[in-house]
């Protein structure tokens, strides 16, 4: 066999399996839904409770043709993102200062404990309070959110620093802001970037949480009026909204940093 | 050039007891010279480089590098270390002139000297290869290619070539002996292989186990220029290799007997 043998052969093997895995997939949900459907239209459960399939499907497709999800969708996806921006760039920037100044981190360490250990979103109520029921309660809850989980890997990023590298970089002649620069930063910048990831998901964790406690619009409030009406195919319609934009988000996210971080050792495989 | 009066270095461990890398060293290395120091692994070698490095400081004694304090002598430094110390998220053409970039060298003479030392490395296929895809000795040669771009005053290498395989590693010290000849650069060169010693050196210190002390000095007097594969053919060779064995494994010996009384 040639070389073109080989890879093709290998091409075919993958074509194959990809075409079984989605087979397998559609058989799968196909049965699920088949079996929900029917148990609804059976009368074993009440869609009261459960709604059905078609019902959600039905649902969903009336909230997208007349556009009366975008502007709720609009507004969770800049709560979250506004969040998002500000809870990274004041925990990357705080991140910073504490791995710098040591001795500010170590006489604030008990307080950042306390705080991290703290459900974040119990903070909601006090945002809603001082930031009324707009947009703002929520972006500064998701930065209160996010913020954390961007601090604590920006210092672990300054702390697991190969010390190799950083004397490597100083006997060539860096100053001690060089060799931030050349090395600390990237690499930080590197176990951030991992973070964002998770990020994401509590970006949009509080900015749905900060809708259910106080809010005029978002995907939140449409779920809290949906709940008030008892409207479970709304509320089933909306979560599913909330999964796709949650799985586009992290999809982007990977890509983008599969590309910035190219320098990484492969671990798959 | 380097001056080491006396030199203790004394380090408290994690679990809290002393342990003493380097105990009373005293020796000295002159401007353009290249001397090795062998001795038992673990004997506190890299310390003596990493005080001439200004990267850690002596408990006692006295260091000098071109008659000042280690860190404050104005002189370029290279330092080869043994584990990897190129950056990962720099491509390999960007390592190596990190040390040119931070001397405000222009970009165009940087691209210059760095496509040279990737020839002279035989790392021309490599240039945009990040760190991770090459192979050990592929990234010694770039850690070494960065050293040399900045062409250092004094060279520190830390058994640069220990992960190698036998053949890079014999063309890598051609190489170094190469560039030495032609640039007549102060070389202190730390290393457990005694033919490489004896290959590549004038001079050789042999250290005893921790904690190091000097036990032994050499002069290799074999002539140059050489290559480092011919040393070995050298009827000279064979019997400072003996010698330095004999001094080495009876550090070793003694160092078992030492903590087999503990």
């Amino acid at each position: 066999m040639t070389d073109a043998d080989v890879l093709a052969e290998a091409a075919r093997a993958r074509r194959l399996n990809a075409v079984r895995r989605f087979a397998d997939r559609v058989v799968f949900y196909a049965v699920v839904l088949g079996v929900w459907e029917a148990a609804v239209d059976l009368g074993w459960i009440r869609p009261f409770f459960f709604s059905s399939p078609s019902r959600i499907g039905g649902d969903l497709y009336r909230l997208v043709a007349t556009g009366a999800i975008f502007p709720h969708l609009a507004i969770t996806v800049y709560e979250a993102f506004a969040g998002l921006a500000l809870g990274v760039l004041f925990g990357i920037g705080s991140g910073f200062i504490a791995a710098l100044w040591t001795r500010l981190a170590d006489a604030l360490d008990p307080v950042i404990a306390l705080l991290n250990s703290m459900p974040r979103v119990a903070i909601a109520p006090m945002f809603i309070v001082w930031f009324g029921f707009g947009p703002w309660s929520k972006i500064t809850l998701v930065a209160v959110v996010v913020y954390f989980t961007v601090f604590f890997s920006t210092l672990g990023g300054m702390r697991s620093v190969d010390p190799v590298l950083l004397q490597s970089v100083r006997v060539m002649g860096a100053s001690r802001f060089e060799v931030l620069r050349i090395v600390s930063m990237p690499f930080t910048m590197a176990w951030v970037f991992t973070a964002l990831k998770t990020c994401i998901s509590l970006a949009l964790i509080g900015a749905v949480v900060g809708e259910f406690v106080g809010s005029q619009a978002g995907l939140g409030f449409l779920m809290l009026q949906a709940s008030g009406s008892l409207d479970t195919t709304r509320l089933f319609s909306v979560m599913i909204v909330l999964g796709l934009l949650g799985v586009l988000l992290f999809t982007v996210l990977q890509r983008v940093e599969n590309y910035v971080l190219r320098w990484r050792p492969r671990t798959d495989g | 050039m380097i001056e080491f009066a006396g030199v203790t270095k004394s380090f408290v461990t994690k679990k809290n007891d002393v342990l003493t890398a380097l105990q009373d060293v005293t020796f000295a290395v002159r401007e353009r010279e290249f001397v090795a120091i062998v001795g038992p692994s673990g004997c506190g070698k890299s310390t003596a480089l990493n005080i001439i490095a200004g990267l850690t400081t002596l408990t006692s004694g006295r260091a000098l590098v071109q008659g000042k304090p280690p860190g404050e002598a104005k002189l370029d430094i290279g330092y080869v270390f043994q584990q990897d110390s190129i950056l990962p998220w720099l491509r390999v053409i960007d390592n190596i002139e990190v040390g040119l970039k931070l001397r405000k060298v222009p970009p165009a003479t940087c691209r210059a000297r760095s496509l040279e030392l990737l020839r002279t490395m035989n790392l021309e296929d490599f240039a945009d290869a990040f760190p991770a895809e090459l192979s050990g000795g592929m990234r010694k040669r770039v850690a070494l290619a960065a050293t040399l771009a900045y062409d250092p005053h004094l060279l520190l290498m830390d058994e640069p070539f220990g992960a190698l395989d036998a053949q890079t590693r014999v063309v890598l010290q051609d190489e170094l002996l190469r560039i030495w000849n032609a640039h007549q650069r102060t070389v202190l060169f730390v290393t457990h292989d005694i033919g490489e010693a004896i290959a590549l050196a004038d001079r050789i210190i042999v250290m005893t186990a921790r904690p190091a002390q000097i036990k032994a000095e050499y002069e290799v007097g074999l002539a140059r220029p050489r290559q480092a594969g011919d040393a070995r053919y050298d009827p000279r060779f064979d019997v400072l290799h003996k010698q330095i064995s004999a001094d080495i494994e009876s550090e070793i010996t003694r160092q078992m007997l030492i903590s087999a009384r503990i």
